[in-house]
This record gives structure tokens, sequence and C-alpha cells, in this order.
């Protein structure tokens, strides 16, 4: 059920043409939620729709989906929340559909990739989707009843002028249309709730506090491998060049360059996380007269809180922020006597953007 | 899958608070600062002047210049007195004027001068420093708080004297911590054939002062003097420049004394002018100063004596100098 969800489909379905052939990865449970459609209740859910120029109104979306369903599933009250987005994308068009709990926390999603600007097309594939995911979750909801139970109560002809209603008979049967513009519709893209690590790279600025005698900008790049609710995190990060200066002017530069790595626990958007850096940082004397350079390990261990924020399917923004605590500490003198000492305590605040990868 | 077992967490926590409390500290050394002449301090250093009359040489002159042309900074000036110079009015009305021309001429961090007033120091029976008794004077006073201001470790505060070293031996009795804070460089003394003598000019003036100096405090003796009459001779008059500062000196020029033992500014050009102090030995005092002496310790050559003693300078380059910045326009402007 929940493949046909699209909560855990493992990869892309490709199918080619003919109005009912997006929808075959659907066929097994298909029929099982036709079957048990009798006993389900009437499911219905709250809307969002989202479309861009030339796409078809929320009202006509909905016309499709109440056609194939044969009746209107749509309640502004209701506590299902679906979001159906169809967005155009120069030569081509993106679809997507969301689906959100009761307390709007993310549920499933399914993107229907299009290679053509055909809205209307996308909004029938789209809405066809919706249409036997209401079905089927009404069915889930219902009472359990046995599979060979009484044959559903199909609506008749006249209450569904739309569309004839696939049933599994129908849809493996359906004719190919020939050389008609491929519709491509996409299992969901691996997620948390997947069963394997989903690859995100990213980079993102930061600025860290405690690493040197004044805030300092940092570069991160990372990648990421998520789990449903677990995360490992690699990083390599460099700073800006600083400079600390005694009274007389003179001083030295340091530069931070560190690999880091972080173990986080997921939540819906927020994220904890233990981090642990290590690395070096180089010094040496400026403006004094004879300068000379160095370098100390760096090692650095603490805890991150974080949020995530997803934009489309790919993008993902974050930020977080880190406390860490020096493990290894380094002191830059000039004439012997000290000029800096690095604190037992750091801090750094990171914005993230991230690139998923199927 | 869910978050970390707590118990894990714990454990790298506890992990990483192990590994801090027990983490030391690496040091790295970045630098170092070359003093840019042949004595431990430069122009760099913040100096106090403390000398007797302000009319027989040129020393407050140089100090207010460099002051104003790259330092060193001037952090205050000692009036005090001395066998010539026993008129504590006198002296430091003379300063007062200096000062003033200086300031009305655009020299704006100029420290007014302040009176010092104590005897020579007594040598005590037991012959020993601690048991001395202190003056507590001005100049004392002065010399411990510019010290706690200005000194750092790596550039301590620089006392030049033209006279006697009561205000510094008197300092140090006070507060022998002063030691770690200040460097004296006196001109004083002459060059023998076993490194040098603490006696006329200004050594003889109070010879238990100078043996509390060379045996408590770095200390570098300038020896090496010149021609000052060569600074500024009337022929060169014409050329001073035209503001209160330039009046100052064509007024005084007449009355600088001729003998080049009087030159007492060859201890600030020392520390302001790198090119100066040509000829440099590291000695160490190797006499005492008994009841009645008439100057301050021998200094003995020592390839790593606690003490300078300068022996040859360029008086060429102190002149040229002087007339630098007394030319340059910027000079009373800052």
């Amino acid at each position: 059920v929940f493949s046909c969800l699209g909560l855990t489909a493992p990869k892309a379905i490709e199918v080619i043409a003919g109005r009912a052939r997006p929808f075959v990865c659907c066929v097994g449970v298909v029929w099982i939620s036709l079957v048990g459609a009798a006993q389900a209740k009437p499911l219905t859910v709250n809307l969002a729709y989202t479309a861009g120029p030339g796409c078809p109104s929320a009202t006509e979306f909905k016309a499709v989906v109440a056609g194939r369903l044969g009746y209107d599933p749509f309640a502004d009250n209701a506590p299902d929340r679906v979001l159906v987005e169809l967005v155009p994308r120069g030569g081509s068009m993106d679809g997507r559909l969301e689906w959100r709990d009761a307390s709007g926390g993310w549920a499933g999603e399914q993107m229907f990739p299009m290679v053509t600007t055909d809205c209307a097309r996308l909004a029938r594939g789209v809405g066809f989707a919706l249409a036997v995911q209401i079905q089927l979750l009404a069915t889930v909801r219902a009472e359990p009843e046995p599979v060979a139970g009484p044959p559903p109560a199909a609506p008749s002809a006249s209450s569904a002028p739309a569309p004839p209603r696939p049933a599994a008979s129908v849809v493996p049967a359906a004719p190919a249309a020939p050389a008609a513009p491929s519709l491509v519709v996409t299992a969901p893209l691996p997620h948390r709730r997947g069963p394997g690590p989903q690859l995100a790279l990213g980079f993102g600025p930061a600025l860290g506090v405690g690493m040197s005698a004044s805030p300092t900008l940092l570069g991160r790049l990372f990648g990421v491998l998520a789990w449903t609710r677990l995360s490992i995190e690699l990083a390599a990060q460099t700073s800006l060049p600083t400079t600390m200066r005694r009274p007389d002017g003179s001083g030295f530069s340091q530069q931070h360059l560190l690999l880091g790595a972080a173990g986080c626990a997921l939540f819906t958007v927020l994220t904890a996380c233990l981090v642990a850096n290590a690395g070096e940082v180089r010094m040496a004397g400026v403006d004094i007269d004879r300068p000379t350079s160095a370098v100390a390990p760096v090692i650095q261990a603490g805890a991150r809180l974080g949020a995530v924020q997803r934009l489309g399917h790919r993008v993902v923004l974050g930020a977080h922020v880190d406390g860490l605590v020096a493990v290894t500490r380094w002191r830059g003198t000039l004439d012997g006597v000290p000029v800096w000492t690095a604190p037992r305590f750091a801090a750094v605040m990171a914005i993230d953007a991230a690139v998923r990868f199927p | 899958m869910n978050a970390l077992p707590v118990t894990t967490a714990r454990a790298v926590l506890a992990l990483a608070l192990g590994l801090t409390a027990t983490g030391c500290v690496e040091t790295r050394d970045l630098g170092s600062t070359i003093p840019h002449g042949l004595l431990p301090v430069d122009e760099r250093n913040p100096v106090i002047l403390a000398n007797d009359s302000a009319t027989d040489n040129w020393q407050g002159e140089y100090a207010i210049l460099l002051a104003s042309g790259g330092g060193p900074k001037l952090a205050g000036i000692i009036v005090n007195t001395s066998g010539p110079w026993p008129d504590i009015d006198a002296n430091i009305n003379g300063w007062r004027g200096m000062v003033a021309a200086a300031h009305a001429s655009g020299m704006r961090d100029i420290p007014d001068p302040i009176t010092s007033i104590g005897p020579a120091l007594v040598r005590p029976a037991d012959g020993r420093f601690a048991s001395t008794v202190p003056n507590g004077s001005e100049g004392a006073r002065l010399i411990l708080d510019m010290s706690a201001r200005l000194s750092v470790p790596y550039r301590p505060l620089v006392v030049v004297t033209g006279g006697r070293l009561t205000d510094v031996a008197d300092a140090y009795l006070i507060d022998p911590s002063v030691s770690g804070r200040i460097v004296v460089v006196s001109s004083m003394g002459t060059v023998t054939a076993t490194g040098g003598a603490m006696g006329k000019p200004n050594g003889e003036m109070d010879p238990w002062a100078d043996a509390i100096v060379t045996a408590s405090l770095p200390f570098v003796q300038v020896s090496a003097f010149y021609d000052q009459l060569t600074d500024v001779p009337a022929s060169r008059v014409s050329e001073l420049p035209a503001n209160p500062f330039g009046d100052w000196i064509a007024a005084k020029e007449p009355n600088v004394w001729s003998i080049s033992q009087a030159a007492d500014q060859v201890g600030v050009i020392a520390v302001g002018v790198a090119a100066f102090a040509v000829a440099v030995e590291r000695v160490a005092a190797t006499s005492t100063v008994g009841p009645g002496a008439s100057a301050g310790p021998d200094l003995t050559a020592a390839a790593n004596g606690p003490a300078w003693l300068v022996t040859q300078s360029m008086g060429g380059a102190a002149t040229a100098r002087f007339w630098q910045i007394l030319s340059d326009p910027a000079t009373y402007t800052r």
C-alpha cells in the first residue's frame, strides 16, 4: 500500500504514453483498494493547489479527482492535507504531490516530472494518482475486512461522467497511445523514510566564535548520508585568516583547516548531533621584525542543534549552531610573550545549502 | 532508527570532557623583535627624561623633536637639581619654557615637566642597598607610575638621564619590581682602557645611586659625546623654523656649553637614532662604592655583562636627524 502511496518505492518507474500507464505501479494495490472500497468510508482531504500559468484551475483539478473517485473528497476542515504543485521548468514540467498528517507533519510525497509542457495532461496524471491514494488511504483506515469481500459498490456511470474508473482488469490492458509525448511518473525520491541512505552534498558559510580573537568567517563543504532518523555528515572547512595584534601593532595571523564529522538524530525539522573536528591551525607572525610560522593541531568535540527546511525535492536549506570543546589548545607568542591563547570553548554558527541525490 | 542511545551520547561527552581536562596548551613562537640599533632599546620604547638644567645642552630639544618625528614617545620630564644647577625654580622654568614653545608650535604630545626634590642618596653604614633610605621623590613616583602604565615585557620604559641617577635609584628602593619594567640610559662618565668610569660628567653627582642602578637595573651608559655646537651653529640659526620652538632654539643657542661632555642629549639620541651608537660594549660593575666616594663603580668589559657602554657615536647622524625633524612641517601637527 505504501509503495503506491509513494512513501517507500525504491526506484523510479517510467511508463511511456497511454493515459493509464503512469499508474501501473499501483496496479496490485489498486485492485485491493477497489475490492475494499466498499468498506471504506469516503475520505476527505484538505487540498492546497499551486499551478503555473496555463494549468487547470483548482476547481478543474478537483473535478479530475472527484471524477475518478466518484465523490468530491475535498473539504477545508479535513485533517489530512494534500499539497499539489504543478510547476513549469523551461521546456518541461514538474508535478509534486505531498501528504501531510493532521499535525502538519510530512507524511509522503510523489514527484511527476514531465518532459512536455502539457500542464493539463500533467494535472490529469497527478489527479488520478491522488484519487488512487485517497482511495487506498480510505481503505486502510476502514475496518479490517477480508479481501475477498463483496465487490466494490462502484459509482454508477452517471455519477462518474469523467474518465472511466481504473480497474485491475482495465489498467494493464489499456492500449498504448502511439507517438504521444512521454509522461514520466517517478516514484518518490529516496527520503528519510526510505530503506536506504540518501546522499546530499552541500556548502555554506559559518561564523566561528572562540577560534580566534575576533569572530572568524569559515566556509564549509559537506556530504550527508541520511537514513530515516539518523544521518552522518562529513565536512571540510577552512577559515579566513584572522590577525591578532598586541598594542604595538605587531601580531600574528591564523587560519583553521578542519575536517569534521557529525552524527545526527533527525526529527521533523530539527536535528541534534554529536560533532568532532580535527585539523590544524596555521599561524604566522605579522608586522614584527623577525616573523616565524607554525602549525598546531586542532581537535574539537561538541554538540550541534540545527534545523532544516526543504525547498522542492532536491534542495535543502539548514542552519545549525555547534558548541565545541577544545580538546587541544594552542598559544601564540611574540618575543616569548603570549599574544593569544585559544579558549577552551568555541561556537560555530552555520548556514547550509545542500542538494539531495537519488 | 531513533536517536543515538543516551548512554552513547554520555560516553562521548565524558570522553570529550576528559580529553579537555587533561589537554595541555601548546605554545608556538611566531616572531620576535630585533632592536634597531646596537642597544636593547630603540625609538619604539617610550621614554622619561630626567635632567637638571634646560639651557646647557640640547637634550630636551632632541627629545621633543624625536617624540614628534617618529619616536621615542616622550612619556614624562623630570626636572631635578645638581651641583652646577642647584636652583630648582630656574631649572623647571627653563623646561617649562621649552615645552610651552613646543606646544605653541603645534607639537601636541609633549608632557609638562615636573620637579623632583631630593638630595643624593646616602650610603648606609652596612653598605647594603636595601638599607638605603629612599627620598620618595616625585621623579621616582613618576617612574613607577609610568612604568606600570606603559611598560610591556617586550618594550620597557626607558629612563633617559642627563644628570644624577638619584630619582631612578629612589624608584628602585621604593619598588624593586621596577627593575623588570625599565631600562636606564644615562649620558655619563668616560670610556677607559678596561671599560668605563662612572665619574664626570654626571656620575660624580650621586655615586651611591650609581651603584644601586648598575647593580639592580638594566643600564646603558653613553660615554660617547660629540661637539654639540655643531647641532645648531650660529650660521644656521636663520634656518630655524619661524615658530615659537624655532625662536626658543635661536634664543638658547648662544648659551649652550661648548664642552662636549655637556652634551646630555647623547642618551636620548642613542635611543632614538639607531645610527648614532656605532660602538657598544657589554660591561659589568666590578667595584664597590665606599663612603665618601666621588664616582660610581667601575664598568669592566664583560662578554655577557648586564650593562651596555656606548663608546663611540656618530654626531653627524644626530645632527642630520635633528634638522630633518626640525624642518619637517609635519612635526608641528602631531
